[in-house]
């Protein structure tokens, strides 16, 4: 096998006031034609720089060392316009977001060509059969039709796909992929790696994969690198690697991803401590625009007073829709809402301090949901203050007290958001709102942000808070082995509609709904002995 | 390693605004004569040692006059900005934070005013509070705050935009908080760098306005040694000594431009932070 990129003792490190931080320590790895490297590591583990430096992009203040030998010729020794060169040409690169990566004012066919133009001598003509060509490779539906569009009338999958199109515009023999499928949905994210898997046999094209994603790797690449603190600490083919892991990260790593095959917790049969019934959403019309389609229509759910309701879905089904027309965030526009046999009133304005405090929210996105200029202290004393009127001393006891809850320590009062991970900052949200004393929490994707092995402890919060305390979970997620680990029964919601509702176990083996069925096929699982795979 | 990085309008607007503060707080120890001191020398004589910038009608000493009223020009401008900045701040974060016919209520009626140019504006309050309270230096720093304030209100309304959409605020108003107690509590730590700019801004211009009311006779009464006030009361000396009017006017011309200097380091020195941040 002729090897295409081969990084040797690679080191990246940045210059910060008083001293210099290593990104990437030495890190080796060897990628052949026809071949899938998947590179996994957690946040900040400096896999994206590996892929960076590999195209000669260093940010500014950045040194590296050792060398990176792409199609022979290595790269840190470069000049701009070499470099320039080489990206598109022989290195091909697909960025995590599309919607970010395409020019939103340029139709997507001439942002293919462009690459097309700079780097080869075709004529015209031969670009746009080009253009076809690539669009029919990377299987968009009506090619032409498609690349005369702009990038936001695209669907995520479809961006994505132009975003490879454009990094095989070339034919180089070298792409790297940057968490080309984060964000997008389990099916979507199916068949991208489908398409990868067949480029790579058809074209013989070698791959750089960069993703936080182990089963998705274990279905795709053909080897595997473990990144951990900048250092690889373990490569190898996927098989020894998911199933005879040496490195105690690994092995770690592996400990940490919910497995979607293990039973759910047993059904409950409570007596339903939150009711929603014929609940809908419809946005208002626009000034000269029709009234949109309900965003959520006829949603009939309950919520038992210790269980977890799992509410699974597409981006778009109206899964968070939902959850914030409960807490009254969003105006229900039809259906009751009944907490413990009284009625919610739809709108925020109406419902009293008790309606309020009874049911709390957790973000999805920890950065977002903490006021980044205020200390934790702070962020805790409003929910104590607002709901149990306590101030001062007392409300730093509790404050701490919520802290200990979470696992987490004193210390932490007095630090900013910025100043917090990214788990312990949701740790800090999920502390907000335990301290409003609640009977339910609505959970809006609060693990899509975090590490595996962060969600996995974030997971376990959850349990042990659950049974100690009287907590109704509703768990909106796109992970469905988090869900099968986590919820008691679980609800599937397609175009503002629920399609089916269960026990989690029964809709796992037996699923109903197509669709549900659709999303079941998407999961990817590790192979492993004692986690043997139905497929 | 340790790079200067301090832009260099932001030191020469710095060493400008120190010596203006200097001269704002010693001159009147300085001034060789009392500023209101009647025939210090003979009326209306050019420029010499004992009387640099030479001497008014009433023999008053021109310079030591200058070296007075540094204190009031920089007192009334800062007052006037920091009246127009919490006022507009506190109507434009509660204006975006609220939302709803209340902000489009409050935003036509900062827009009506914009309408009017800031001079004519502040020309009309001032025939209108009346002979009784014309010349008080309250009454111009109202009139400074009541025409920032809707220049102020706008800005803070869109730093007030900005964050409002983000899940903390979400987050307060699940939690009941009305939309003062979010304007105060979550949205103003958030603008308080617009805010800070939008101050430095408007101080930087304020000397101008309070100098241009003084000249026209809106401002401050005689014999208060206000810049424009002089300026005025000197112009018919202008040809028999020229720094009677140049010398006030040089020094009004320095601080807005050492105000100004500072004001665009500031900024230039908070696009940097931003564009280091994102790297």
């Amino acid at each position: 096998m002729n090897t295409v990129l081969e990084v040797e003792n690679l080191t990246v490190s940045y210059a910060v006031p008083g001293g210099a931080f290593t990104a990437v320590d030495g890190a080796s790895l060897q990628v052949g034609a026809g071949e899938i490297l998947g590179l996994v590591g957690e946040s900040g583990s400096g896999k994206s720089t590996i892929g960076h430096t590999v195209m000669g992009h260093l940010a500014p203040g950045a040194t590296a060392g050792g060398s990176v030998r792409a199609n022979g010729r290595d790269v840190l020794d470069l000049s701009r316009a070499a470099l320039q060169d080489l990206r598109g040409a022989s290195i091909g690169f697909v960025p995590q977001n599309p919607t970010t990566a395409l020019n939103p004012a340029m139709r997507v066919g001439t942002q293919i060509a462009e690459v097309l133009r700079r780097h080869t001598g075709l004529d015209p003509a031969a670009i746009r059969a080009r253009c076809v060509e690539l669009a029919t490779d990377v299987g968009l539906p009506t090619p032409a039709a498609l690349l005369a569009r702009y990038p936001h009338q695209l669907s995520g999958g479809q961006q994505q796909r132009i975003a490879i199109a454009m990094a095989l515009a070339c034919r180089p023999p070298l792409i790297i992929l940057d968490e080309p499928t984060t964000g997008l949905d389990v099916t979507v994210q199916r068949q991208i790696v489908e398409l990868l898997a067949r480029l790579r046999d058809g074209h013989r094209i070698a791959m750089l994969y960069i993703t936080h994603d182990l089963p998705l790797l274990a279905s795709l690449a053909d080897r595997i690198a473990v990144m951990q603190h900048g250092r690889i600490v373990e490569t190898g083919p996927v098989g020894d690697i998911v199933r005879r892991p040496r490195a105690a990260y690994t092995r770690a790593l592996i400990a940490a991803v919910p497995d979607p095959d293990s039973p759910a917790p047993a059904p409950l049969h409570e007596s339903p401590v939150l009711a929603a019934s014929g609940l809908a959403v419809t946005y208002p019309a626009g000034f000269l625009r029709r009234r949109p389609p309900p965003a959520v229509s006829g949603v009939d759910l309950t919520l038992g007073a210790t269980e977890t309701l799992a509410l699974i879905g597409e981006s778009g089904s109206g899964k968070s829709t939902t959850a914030r027309a409960i807490c009254g965030l969003i105006r229900r526009s039809a259906g009751d809402v009944t907490f413990d046999g009284r009625p919610l009133a739809p709108a925020l304005g109406r419902r009293d301090g008790a309606d309020l405090r009874d049911i709390q929210y957790v973000f999805q996105n920890p950065d977002a949901s903490l006021n980044p200029r205020r200390s934790v202290a702070e962020i805790l004393a409003r929910p104590i203050e607002v709901f149990h009127g306590i101030r001062g001393a007392a409300a730093r006891d509790r404050a701490a007290r919520a802290l200990a809850d979470v696992e987490l320590d004193a210390e932490h009062l007095g630090r900013l958001p910025s100043e917090l991970s990214g788990g312990q900052r949701q740790r800090v949200a999920i502390a907000r709102a335990l301290l409003a004393e609640p009977q339910v929490i609505l959970c809006d994707e609060v693990l899509s942000a975090l590490d595996v092995s962060v969600q996995a402890r974030i997971i376990d919060l959850f349990l042990r808070l659950q049974r100690e305390r009287r907590l109704a979970l509703l768990f909106i997620s796109h992970d469905l082995a988090v869900v099968r680990r986590l919820s008691h029964r679980v609800a599937v919601m397609k175009d503002g509609r629920l399609v089916e509702i269960g026990e989690t176990d029964a809709i796992f083996t037996r699923p109903q709904h197509p669709y549900t069925e659709s999303l079941l096929a998407a999961i990817n699982r590790l192979p492993g002995e004692d986690r043997d795979a139905p497929g | 390693m340790m790079r200067a990085r301090y832009p260099s309008a932001l030191k020469w607007g710095a060493v400008l605004l120190a010596v203006h503060l200097l001269v704002a707080v010693l001159g009147p120890f300085l001034a060789p004569w009392a500023q209101d001191q009647m025939m210090a020398g003979l009326p209306i004589q050019g420029a010499s040692l004992t009387h640099p910038f030479g001497t008014d009608q009433m023999g008053r000493d021109i310079f030591s006059r200058t070296l007075a009223g540094g204190w009031i020009v920089i007192t009334l401008s800062v007052g006037g900005t920091l009246v127009g900045v919490i006022a507009g701040a506190a109507i434009g974060l509660f204006s975006g934070t609220v939302g709803g016919w209340i902000d489009e209520v409050l935003m036509r009626l900062t827009e009506a005013f914009l309408a009017i140019p800031f001079l004519i504006f502040a020309l009309l309050i001032v025939s209108l509070a009346g002979p009784g309270v014309q010349g008080s230096p309250v009454l111009l720093i109202l009139v400074v705050g009541a025409g920032y304030l809707p220049r102020v209100a706008r800005m803070a309304r869109a730093a007030a935009l900005d964050v409002v959409s983000r899940d903390f605020v979400l987050a307060a108003r699940l939690r009941g908080e009305n939309a003062w107690t979010i304007a105060r509590g979550e949205v103003l730590p958030n603008a308080t760098g617009v805010l800070l700019v939008e101050f430095a801004v408007r101080a930087g211009y304020a000397p101008i306005v309070i100098g241009t009311l003084g000249f026209l006779g809106f401002g401050l009464k005689p014999p208060t040694p206000e810049w424009g006030l002089m300026m005025s009361e000197y112009r018919n000396l202008l040809t028999v000594q020229p720094m009677a009017v140049f010398g006030p006017g040089l020094m009004l011309a320095t601080l807005v431009i050492g105000l100004n200097l500072f004001t665009e380091g500031l900024s230039a020195m908070a696009r940097h932070g931003r564009a280091e941040r994102a790297a």
